[in-house]
């Protein structure tokens, strides 16, 4: 069992239907799909690494949408940008409350594009939860630090 | 009654403020501690403060120190909100002046039953 994949699992649950009054549903084949949206918050202390939620535009800007009170289509960048974060912000910080020893969250960091496994340098993925919401899949990480080679 | 509400994320202040403003709230917004101190200073007529703790600038655990150190301001009930679920942090947010303590992710019947507990509600 991967390491706190249920306590994950039941987090992110609880944000998407809590602030987001959006689903979880089971993930389907997530193998063709991109992200094109990246949220991290780093985790420092006693235990370090880092929270990963990785999303498509249309799932992002559903999100977006639902926080912000507006069509999709009046979203700007920094909206979209703005509600990943509080969004990976809020995964997070529950999620540290169960890690062990005392940690602390950044604050939330955004980027678009690219392989979210490259994005948190000197980490490993221990935990990988493949979601979905509004039929549209997206990933939930979380990346243990990894020494630094010398 | 007129609320104050403080994160730096625009998402969370628009969630917190439309909650808020569905229980007959106005709402204030303010995007870290500095900001709502300045906020305060032009005009402290708040029924209720909500405060996220982790922002620049000055974060919700030194704004509430802040506010707490001002006599005008001591008086108005403080709620934290927040994704810091860890007991120590709570119990530190109390010590320091928070009245009422939310974790993120809430639903607004949540929020509606924290400010009730403040004794902060329009009806």
């Amino acid at each position: 069992m991967p390491f706190l994949s249920d306590e994950i699992r039941q987090m992110t649950e609880s944000v998407w239907t809590s602030a987001l009054g959006l689903a979880l549903e089971p993930a389907p084949d997530t193998a063709a799909r991109e992200d094109d949206w990246i949220g991290v918050v780093q985790i420092a202390g006693e235990w370090g690494g880092a929270l990963v939620v990785a999303c498509p535009n249309a799932l992002v800007a559903r999100i977006a949408s639902g926080m912000f009170g507006k069509l999709e289509a009046e979203l700007s960048q920094d909206e979209l940008r703005d509600a990943l974060g509080e969004t990976t912000n809020m995964v997070g910080g529950n999620l540290k409350a169960l890690l062990p020893g005392v940690c602390f969250l950044s604050l939330p960091a955004v980027a678009r594009g690219g392989d979210w496994k490259r994005k948190v340098p000197y980490s490993r993925p221990v935990t990988v939860l493949e979601c979905s919401s509004e039929g549209v899949p997206f990933t939930v990480a979380l990346l243990e630090k990894t020494p630094r080679p010398t | 009654m007129r609320a104050l509400v403080i994160d730096d994320s625009a998402a969370m202040r628009n969630i917190i403020a439309r909650c808020l403003k569905a229980l007959g709230f106005d709402v204030v917004q303010a995007i870290h501690g500095k900001d709502a101190v300045e906020k305060l200073r032009s005009d402290a007529k708040f029924d209720v403060i909500l405060v996220d703790w982790n922002m620049p600038e000055m974060n919700g655990y030194e704004f509430i120190k802040a506010v707490r150190a001002v006599e005008d301001w001591r008086g108005i009930p403080l709620m934290m909100v927040t994704t810091e679920t860890e007991t120590t942090q709570v119990v530190r947010a109390l010590a320091a002046g928070a009245n009422e303590y939310l974790m993120k992710p809430f639903t607004p019947e949540m929020l509606g039953d924290k400010l009730a507990l403040l004794g902060v509600t329009t009806s």
